[in-house]
């Protein structure tokens, strides 16, 4: 063993020539890399196909110079893997040589493991380009094939060579990879037109449809067939093309051009073209050769359209023929069984004829019976005229109606029948009508009833038509004529009724509204929509709602509605005085009273009718009267509680230990009844007053007396009051009733007394005012009643003023009322009925004159009133001393 | 039973005067009297009587207006009202009613049975 290892150290450098001999010597392409991937060993084939010598690249990295920068990276991850993995494996890459061509090498790779050398990687690698190339170039038949393959079955399949053309414009364009591919239609004028073309139309125009004439035409494909070759060019710029060739090709932004010619029967029929416009490009003799065999199966492809299209032409053309001769055969066929149907149907009509014309003649025999009887049991008259207007026919109707016997009318002329003012223009309205087209109208103007006349020489009305009938060379007017003289007197009374009930509606001072069943409002009268606050139009046809207030309860709610005119409505029951409230335009509501009546029509019910009024004042007056009692009750009933209790207490014996209380309560009994005793006279003085049951006895008075007579009666109660009584009497004669006005100065005194605090003045005086009217010399301010004196009669106005408290400014148009005081109680506090007032005011007017107050509250007050003076003015006359 | 202390408010003095002997003499109440709501609301916050007697046509002060003051006053909102009134139309007890007085005595009343009746009413023995 030692002398085999010695022998193999031995004979290493040997081994190493021998192994670079044998590297060189193999076809195959040998490189040795060590671990960091430099270059140890380059054989002859790897020197060979790369260009570089092992001098040039020993040492350096493989991927420095040989390899592609895009497949370094690559190459680096192979040589990795196989240090880390230890596995040989293969791959493909391009060596760039050093003239720079590329070279395509297949490589087998594998570490060896030197010991005292270390790792080595070996690649072996075979030069695969012109394999690969060939591959290419045959891999590019087959597809030029399988178009080829491919349009000649579509030839075969289709007879449409619009699609066959389209179709293989694109796919050309899509083999070659080029920008527009076109199929060129020649004429015989040699112009032409692009018949299909497939093109990116973002990028380059299309150009189809566009007509062209190049004058280089003749010359290249009008030779002989031989000459007429396939164009290639690959830079038009440097083809040395003709101008105009040149011009023509740049117009259309072609820089390369491929043309072949489609030739059919012996003569080119149109170009099959490939332009490539973005730049100069080579066309390959087996691009050139694919166009060339495209043509010859395109030109078969046209030769079978056009077989096929001649074909069909003479196919439609023999059909058409065919259709001809058999349309002829038909009509002759239809012409000879028509004749015969003819023949048989004239036949049969005139059997028919001959039958009709017997059933006619019975039928026309019934008619006439017909007539006859329609005629006599009409109600209608029905007159006939000829031409002359001389009655021919006049039935029983007639007759009844006009009064003549048919005898004596038959053949008299038509006027007979008319007004005599008439006649004429009846005779021009029928010579119009035989003229006209119509044969039949209604007499009268714009249809109006017409004026006829009877026997007796009445006339009457009625409503008639006529008509004509042409009866061989005889013209016949029929006239049928119905009185309405009933009609129009029923019109007329129906009319007036109408009227009658719009008057009553209009005039009603209760409104009036109709409802229908789905509540909406159909009538209403002036008065209901004056009380609602809208105008007539403007309710109808609105929901009764409206009429409800703001928010209505539901109406649907029948038999228990909570409005009762929804059950007249549905149950068809009245409801009479619903007391409610309804609203008005402006929201406001007002009490009413209603009722509520059903409308029915046939015993159906079709509508209601509320019939309401406004109950507003008489829910005041009702107020004022129910306060009015209260107060009159009031006033009686309290000094009767005095009278009645202390009676009680009395009579009941538990005073009698007592006596100074059942004196006192004796007091109280005789006070109270004094005062109930004023009190109802009073009322009987104001009632009897007011109602002119008492007369003023008047008399001639001068009023210094009167009013001398009424501060003496009330001295005694100013005096007791501490009231001064100041007294200017005025000496004037008045007709009065001296004790009545007596009875309202002392009234009116007392009143004024009864104001005023101790120590105060109360006035009383009279001046002669000028004349009427009154409000001339009233003040704006102050209340007065109405004046019932005479305009011109010359008046005394009578003054009694306080200065006491005055009367609230609220309290003084009510101050001459009954019971209404300035304060509620005063009565009580000084012993007043609250009638004082109300009598003075009656006395007033029943003299004539007027009364008013005129105050300010804290200062006092001055009641006036004024009293007509004698025309006669002479004193001492009448009762003036008494 | 202990006396009762009987408020009287009324305008009318003649009617003070009879209801004051009546309750008096027959029962030995003690009565006070007031003229006016105003008189009456003193005597009442002063007084604190068993029942006022009030009267509803007054013066200055109506009676509703007083017997609404005196329910005001946590003082005398307790004190059981009586209405004395001459005003006895319906349309008046209605209005009674919604005062929300005890009860209402008409007038003319009887002074022999008014206090049974008041006892009645407040559920006194007498």
């Amino acid at each position: 063993m030692m002398i085999e290892r010695e022998c193999a150290l031995h004979l290493l450098p040997d081994q190493q020539t021998w192994m670079t001999t044998l590297l060189n010597t193999l076809p195959a392409l040998v490189v040795i890399l060590d671990v960091q991937g430099r270059i140890v060993g380059f054989n002859q084939a790897c020197e060979k196909v790369s260009g570089y010598t092992f001098a040039e690249v020993k040492e350096q990295f493989l991927w420095q110079d040989l390899l592609l920068p895009e497949e370094q990276e690559r190459a680096q991850a192979v040589f990795k893997q196989l240090l880390t993995q230890h596995r040989p494996n293969q791959h493909q890459h391009y060596w760039r040589t050093k003239t720079g061509d590329l070279r395509l090498i297949a490589w087998s790779n594998s570490v060896i493991n030197q010991e005292q050398d270390g790792l080595f990687v070996i690649g072996t690698g075979i030069d695969i380009t012109e394999q690969q190339q060939s591959a290419r170039a045959l891999q590019q038949q087959i597809e030029h094939e399988q178009l080829l393959s491919a349009i000649a079955a579509r030839i075969r399949q289709s007879l449409d060579l619009r699609t066959i053309l389209n179709t293989t414009v694109a796919e050309v364009r899509q083999l070659l990879k080029t920008d527009r591919v076109l199929i060129f239609r020649l004429e015989n004028n040699w112009n032409g037109i692009v018949l299909v073309e497939s093109v990116d139309t973002t990028q380059w125009p299309s150009i189809l449809g566009t007509k062209i004439h190049d004058p280089c035409f003749p010359d290249i494909y009008g030779g002989e067939l031989e000459q007429i070759h396939t164009s290639a060019i690959d830079n038009i710029y440097t083809a040395n093309l003709t101008p105009c060739h040149l011009e023509l090709l740049i117009q259309f932004q072609i820089q390369a051009n491929l043309v072949v010619p489609i030739i059919l029967e012996n003569r080119v029929w149109g170009l099959l073209m490939a332009h490539h416009c973005c730049g100069p490009r080579h066309w390959k003799s087996l691009e050139i050769k694919l166009l060339s065999r495209l043509a010859t199966q395109l030109a078969i492809a046209i030769q079978q359209s056009e077989l096929y299209c001649q074909l069909q032409a003479e196919l439609t053309e023999r059909e058409q023929v065919e259709v001809v001769l058999q349309e002829a055969k038909h009509h002759l066929e239809q012409r000879v069984a028509d004749r015969t149907a003819a023949l048989r149907e004239a036949n049969q009509q005139l059997r028919s004829e001959l039958h009709a014309r017997q059933q006619t003649e019975a039928a026309l025999q019934r008619s006439q019976q017909r007539i006859s009887g329609i005629l006599e049991i009409a109600e209608d008259a029905i007159i006939s005229v000829d031409a002359s207007q001389t009655i021919s026919l006049f039935n029983q109707a007639a007759e009844k109606m006009f009064g003549y016997t048919r005898q004596e009318i038959l053949g008299q002329s038509l006027d007979i029948l008319l007004p005599t003012e008439l006649a004429g223009y009846h005779q021009d309205q029928i010579q119009a009508f035989s003229k006209a087209d119509t044969p039949a109208r209604q007499m009268g103007e714009q249809r109006r009833p017409i004026t006829a006349r009877r026997r007796d020489g009445t006339y009457f009305m009625a409503e008639a038509s006529i008509s004509k009938l042409q009866m061989g060379n005889e013209l016949v007017f029929t006239a049928i004529l119905r009185d309405i003289t009933e009609r129009l007197e029923a019109q007329a009374s129906l009319a007036k009724l109408t009227r009658q009930n719009e008057l009553i509606l209009n005039s009603m001072g209760e409104g009036l509204c109709g409802l229908d069943q789905q509540h909406h409002i159909t009538f209403v009268n002036p008065a209901a929509a004056e009380m609602l606050g809208y105008s007539i139009p403007d309710l109808i046809g609105q929901s009764v709602e409206i009429l409800l207030g703001p928010d209505p309860q539901p109406l649907n709610l029948a038999p228990n509605s909570p409005y009762p005119f929804v059950d007249s409505l549905i149950v068809g029951t009245t409801h009479r005085f619903i007391t409610d409230e309804f609203q008005r335009r402006d929201g406001t509501m007002f009490p009413v009273e209603y009722v509520s009546t059903p409308i029915r029509e046939n015993a159906t019910i079709t509508g209601a009718v509320i019939t309401f009024k406004d109950i507003s004042d008489r829910q005041v007056v009702e107020r004022m009267k129910d306060e009015f009692i209260s107060v009159v009750s009031h006033e009686l009933r309290t000094p009767l509680t005095s009278i009645h209790g202390s009676l009680r207490m009395l009579t009941s014996g538990l005073l009698s230990a007592h006596p100074d209380k059942s004196q006192r309560l004796l007091k109280i009994a005789v006070d109270s009844t004094d005062r109930l005793v004023r009190l109802i006279n009073d009322i009987l003085d104001v009632e009897r007053i007011e109602s002119g049951q008492v007369s003023m006895t008047k008399y001639p008075y001068n009023l210094a007396d009167l009013m001398t007579q009424a501060t003496n009666t009330m001295q005694g109660m100013a005096s007791q009051m501490q009231v001064k009584l100041a007294m200017m009497p005025l000496s004037v004669l008045t007709d009065v009733d001296g004790d009545r006005i007596v009875q309202t100065l002392t009234n009116l005194l007392s009143n004024a007394i009864k104001f005023s605090h101790p120590g105060g003045t109360v006035d009383l005086k009279a001046q002669l005012i000028p004349q009427q009217p009154p409000s001339c010399t009233l003040p704006s301010t102050v209340t007065a009643t109405a004046s019932l004196s005479p305009a011109d009669t010359p008046l005394v106005c009578i003054q009694v003023r306080d200065q006491g408290r005055g009367i609230p400014p609220e309290k003084i148009d009510t101050i001459f009322e009954r019971f209404q005081q300035a304060d509620s109680s005063d009565a009580r506090n000084h012993e007043g009925t609250g009638l004082g007032l109300a009598i003075c005011q009656s006395i007033v007017h029943q003299h004539g004159g007027q009364i008013w107050v005129e105050s300010q509250l804290g200062k006092g007050s001055t009641f006036s009133f004024t009293l007509p003076i004698k025309q006669d003015n002479t004193p001492n006359k009448g009762k003036t001393d008494t | 039973m202990t006396a009762k202390c009987i408020l009287v408010v009324d305008n009318e003095l003649y009617i003070q005067e009879v209801v004051q002997i009546a309750l008096e003499t027959i029962n030995n109440w003690r009565v006070i009297t007031a003229s006016s709501g105003a008189e009456g609301l003193l005597k009442a916050e002063k007084e604190h009587p068993d029942v006022i007697l009030l009267d509803m046509m007054m013066p200055d002060m109506d009676g509703a207006t007083t017997f609404q003051k005196l329910q005001a006053n946590p003082l005398t909102q307790k004190i059981p009202v009586l209405l004395l009134t001459a005003k006895i139309q319906a349309t008046d007890q209605k209005r009674y009613q919604a005062l929300g007085v005890h009860a209402t005595i008409s007038k003319p009343f009887d002074p022999l049975q008014l206090p049974t009746q008041i006892a009645d009413v407040l559920g006194w023995q007498l």
